[in-house]
C-alpha cells in the first residue's frame, strides 16, 4: 500500500455509488491505473473538471488493498477541443478505447503513453481534414508497438517477392499482402488495395512518430486504410472497437 | 444448516440486489420488514408491484407516467414552444424543483457514450424529431455537464439545427455558494467563457 505520483491521461470514467466515479487513466510510469475519485459527481467537487475524459493531469493515487483512490490531480493540459468538437471527440474515443484495451495495469509503456499524448495533441491542434491521417498514424504505430507489423514486401503466405500493381491483395488473417498465385487458393475475404495505398502504408510503417506534412493521399484511400487498420486490430487483438460505430454514424451524417 | 429460514434468506437475497444495498444493510432491512405489521408489509408489496405494473414511459416525452401521456405533456399551462432535453426522469424532478422552467420535457434515458457502445440509436433521441414539427421553437439541452452529456448535446445540435430549431445548452460554471479558489481550471475557464454583463 503506497501513494504514488504520475503523469496520466484520462481514458474513461464511470459512476460508482451515489457520488463517486471510477476513473481509468493511462499513466507514464504505472501503465493503466483505475482509481476511485470520491465525490466527483457533486457540483462542488474540485476534482470533477480534472477527471473528464482525455485530460492530461499530474495525479496522486493511493493504492489500497482493493481499488486505488485518486487523492489529488493538477491539470497539465485539458484538451478542450477533444470534448467540444463532436468529430474530434469521436476520434479521441477510438484512441482512448484502444489504449484502454491494450494497456496493462501496473506495466508502464512509455511509448504507448507518448503515442496517445501526441495523437491527442494532433487532434486538438490540426483541422478536421487531417483527422483521418492522424487516426491512421495512431493505429499504424499501435500495430508496430504490439508486434503485429504486417508483411508488405513479400507474400504473407508463400513468402515470394511482391511487385506492386494496380490491384494488390491484403489478407488480415495472414498478416500482410498475398501474391496472385496464393490469391487463387484464398478462401477468406481479403482487401483490395491500390498501389498508392500500399506505397503509403509502407512509408508510414517505416517512419517514426513524426507527422508526414507533405504526404498527399486521397480521402478514399485514407478511409480504406483506416478500415483495414481497424479490422486488422480487431482480428489480431480479438475485440470489437465499440466507439467506431459512433464515429461511422457521424461520418455518414457529414 | 442454514443461518436463516429459507423465506428470510430469499428476502435478504432480493434486497441485496438493490443498488447501494450490501448484505449487511439487506439483513437490517429484512429484520425491519419482519418487525412491521402484516398490513404495512402488504402495503409495501402492493406499492412495489403497482409501481412496476402501472408506471411506464410517456408516449410523447418518455417521462414516467401512469397514463398514456405524462402530466407535463397533458397540461395546457406549460409553454408549448420550449422543450428541455434531460438524461433521466430524476433530472425532470431536479428541473421542476427550480420552479423557473415552465416548458415541456424530453427524457433521453441515457447519454451517448461511444466507448460503452451507446450511440444515438440506443437512447431516445429520434422520437424528439416528430415533436419539432409542432410549435416548438427552442430545445434546451440540459444533459449532465460531463463527457457523455456534452457529446449528446453536440450530437443533438448537429441533428436539430438544420431543422431550423433554436438549440441551447444550459450554462456551465461555478456552483452557487462555491469557493473560487477551490474551483478546478476547466470549470473556471467555462465560467469565464459564459460570463455575462451585470
Amino acid at each position: 500500500m503506497a501513494t504514488f505520483k504520475d503523469e496520466a491521461i484520462v481514458l474513461k470514467q464511470f459512476d460508482l455509488g451515489e457520488a463517486d466515479k471510477i476513473i481509468t487513466f493511462y499513466s507514464k510510469n504505472n501503465g493503466k491505473v483505475r482509481a476511485v475519485a470520491k465525490g466527483t459527481r457533486k457540483t462542488k467537487s474540485s476534482l470533477s473538471g480534472l477527471v473528464l475524459p482525455f485530460s492530461y493531469n499530474e495525479i496522486t493515487v493511493y493504492q489500497g488493498r482493493s481499488l486505488a483512490r485518486l487523492n489529488y490531480a493538477t491539470g497539465k493540459f485539458s484538451f478542450p477541443n477533444l470534448r467540444e468538437d463532436l468529430m474530434c471527440m469521436a476520434y479521441a474515443n477510438v484512441f482512448a478505447e484502444l489504449v484502454e484495451k491494450v494497456g496493462l495495469e501496473g506495466e508502464a509503456d512509455q511509448q504507448l503513453f507518448a503515442l496517445l499524448l501526441i495523437s491527442f495533441h494532433r487532434l486538438h491542434k490540426l483541422k478536421e481534414e487531417q483527422y483521418l491521417l492522424i487516426s491512421l498514424l495512431f493505429k499504424i504505430k499501435l500495430i508496430v508497438m504490439l508486434g503485429f507489423k504486417p508483411t508488405l514486401n513479400r507474400c504473407a503466405y508463400c513468402e515470394s517477392e511482391i511487385r506492386l500493381q494496380g490491384k494488390n491483395y491484403f489478407q488480415i488473417a495472414h498478416g500482410g499482402l498475398i501474391c496472385n498465385k496464393c490469391l487463387k487458393f484464398e478462401q477468406e475475404s481479403y482487401y483490395q488495395l491500390s498501389g498508392e495505398s500500399v506505397a503509403i502504408l509502407k512509408s508510414l510503417f517505416n517512419k517514426d512518430m513524426e507527422y508526414p506534412r507533405n504526404l498527399r493521399i486521397s480521402n478514399v484511400a485514407l478511409n480504406q486504410l483506416n478500415r483495414l487498420a481497424d479490422n486488422f486490430l480487431m482480428y489480431h487483438l480479438d475485440f470489437k472497437i465499440k466507439s467506431l460505430d459512433f464515429l461511422h454514424s457521424l461520418q455518414e451524417m457529414c | 444448516m442454514e443461518a436463516y429460514p429459507r423465506p428470510m434468506g430469499k428476502l435478504i437475497g432480493e434486497l441485496s440486489k438493490l443498488p447501494g444495498i450490501g448484505p449487511k444493510t439487506a439483513r437490517r432491512l429484512a429484520f425491519y420488514i419482519l418487525g412491521q405489521s402484516t398490513g404495512e408489509v402488504k402495503n409495501l408489496a402492493e406499492a412495489l408491484t403497482e409501481a412496476k405494473e402501472k408506471i411506464h414511459y410517456c408516449s410523447i416525452c418518455n417521462h414516467l407516467t401512469a397514463e398514456t401521456t405524462c402530466s407535463f405533456c397533458r397540461s395546457p399551462e406549460r409553454d408549448q414552444d420550449v422543450v428541455c432535453v434531460v438524461e433521466s426522469p430524476k433530472d425532470v424532478v431536479a428541473m421542476e424543483k427550480t420552479g423557473e422552467y415552465r416548458g415541456l420535457y424530453h427524457v433521453l434515458h441515457g447519454a451517448i457514450s461511444p466507448m460503452d457502445g451507446i450511440g444515438p440509436d440506443q437512447i431516445k433521441i429520434r422520437n424528439l424529431l416528430p415533436r419539432l414539427k409542432d410549435e416548438i421553437e427552442e430545445v434546451i439541452v440540459a444533459t449532465d455537464p460531463n463527457a457523455e452529456g456534452d457529446a449528446t448535446a453536440m450530437y443533438m445540435a448537429k441533428l436539430l439545427k438544420p431543422l431550423g430549431v433554436k438549440v441551447t445548452r444550459i450554462a456551465h460554471g461555478l456552483p452557487v455558494g462555491g469557493d473560487l479558489e477551490y474551483a478546478d481550471e476547466v470549470t473556471l475557464s467555462k465560467a469565464l467563457e459564459g460570463r455575462r454583463e451585470i
